[in-house]
């Protein structure tokens, strides 16, 4: 086939597909504003600030899932599950579910249950502390993937350090959609609110989403008390 | 390339007043004036949603990248260079978020029987609309045969009309191995595409 013959049918092609394409509409943007660098809404910056400073590759691109925090432009559904519960276990059962060694917060002894999502391929694994209301849950995202999509007019996100790691901090009045994808590609769709808060980083080849401390400082200091052991 | 005869447009890079206005539109758009943001954005929509079917295939998630990278942008112009092109720095977006979409939903199992609708069901219309419709997916189809990373170059170049260096920056090349690999990968695709109209 000549080039051009090749030139020809691409850009036909191309605008064959003018047709399908979305016109823009302002209304999308009426409560999205650009907002200062200094706290950030979506976290593209934040990735490109952690691809920098992560030097194996494999651990960029699990940071990349981790943090893939995107823009949210329809309504959230309401008859989702509640995210991050599962099977009540005792710990010992629950490091049995996953492959990585389960982390939990030292600095509040020992957790007062532990939940294991069997539908999950890859697992999942929450430990709770504080009567339920703080819950550490962790997955290893070389096997389960997780996107959180959230309404951006109603959620911030912030770059905290953790043990000189960089984690982000997400804090709003809205939920979110948390999806995640098992290692066997299923997929799950679940509530994510960050009405209170919620910390997100990676410890060792491990992702880690805190809910439920008091505030980001709290939530900072819980991080850093974080143990594999 | 140059001199190829076609019917259809050429989108040539932007003149110097247009480029002077393209950035007065990015301060005020930064600035919050939506207006300013449409008009900025608009002169860019085709080649927008062309770049992400090349990443999510011919179906809905095209749309839906496109839409979350125009949010995404928006709330990212305070970020943007001034001074530097704003189609390439759009196109980055675009194509990020076609692979969120195309990543995260593990949509890409059902491009084939998607692709198979658009076939079975064109729009009504008169006969020469079916026909571009199977070209355009006779085309489309071939092109998902490549790697992601092939199509990116096949789109950048002949959906997105960008320079050689404006698409070489984008897909993470030097302009001189991106020269090479547009190369080759026209090979290839030309080679998928005899094979699909044999």
């Amino acid at each position: 086939m000549p080039e051009h013959q090749l030139e020809l049918r691409l850009r036909a092609v191309a605008h064959a597909l003018d047709a399908d394409a979305p016109a823009f509409d302002p209304s999308v943007l009426r409560a999205a504003a650009p907002r200062p660098a200094r706290r950030r809404l979506v976290a593209i910056a934040v990735l490109a600030v952690l691809a920098g400073t992560v030097a194996a590759p494999a651990a960029v691109s699990a940071l990349a899932d981790l943090f893939d925090v995107v823009p949210e432009l329809g309504p959230v559904p309401a008859d989702v599950m509640q995210p991050f519960g599962g099977r009540q276990v005792d710990l010992t059962e629950a490091q049995t579910t996953v492959a990585f060694r389960v982390r939990t917060i030292a600095s509040l002894g020992a957790p007062e249950a532990a939940y294991v999502r069997d539908d999950i391929a890859g697992g999942m694994v929450t430990v709770a502390y504080r009567d339920g209301g703080t819950r550490l849950t962790q997955w290893a995202p070389a096997d389960v993937k997780a996107r959180t999509a959230v309404v951006p007019s109603s959620v911030t996100a912030e770059e905290l350090t953790v043990r000189g790691k960089r984690a982000l901090w997400i804090e709003g009045t809205a939920r979110g959609t948390f999806t995640v994808t098992g290692a066997d590609g299923a997929i799950h769709k679940e509530l994510f609110d960050v009405a209170a808060g919620a910390l997100l980083w990676e410890d060792g080849g491990v992702a880690l989403l805190l809910q439920g401390a008091d505030t980001k400082e709290d939530a900072a200091l819980l991080a850093a008390a974080v143990s594999s052991g | 390339m140059e001199g190829v005869a076609s019917e259809y447009p050429i989108e040539l890079p932007l003149r110097r007043s247009e480029h002077d206005s393209e950035a007065a539109l990015v301060s005020r758009a930064a600035a919050g004036d939506s207006e300013a943001y449409a008009a900025l954005v608009r002169p860019h929509e085709h080649v927008a949603y062309r770049v992400a079917v090349s990443i999510t295939g011919w179906n809905d998630d095209a749309q839906e990248a496109v839409q979350n990278a125009y949010v995404k942008a928006y709330r990212s112009l305070r970020r943007f260079r001034r001074g530097a092109a704003f189609r390439p720095w759009l196109l980055r977006i675009v194509v990020n978020e076609a692979r969120n979409v195309r990543r995260s939903e593990l949509r890409h199992e059902r491009l084939a029987e998607r692709a198979a609708e658009r076939r079975d069901t064109p729009a009504a219309g008169a006969d020469e609309t079916v026909l571009a419709r199977e070209e355009v997916a006779t085309v489309l189809d071939a092109l998902t045969r490549l790697s992601e990373a092939d199509r990116l170059v096949i789109a950048l170049r002949y959906f997105a009309q960008l320079s050689d260096a404006e698409a070489a920056e984008l897909a993470g090349t030097s302009t001189a191995t991106y020269r090479v690999r547009l190369m080759r990968t026209r090979r290839r695709l030309e080679a998928l595409l005899e094979d699909a109209d044999a």
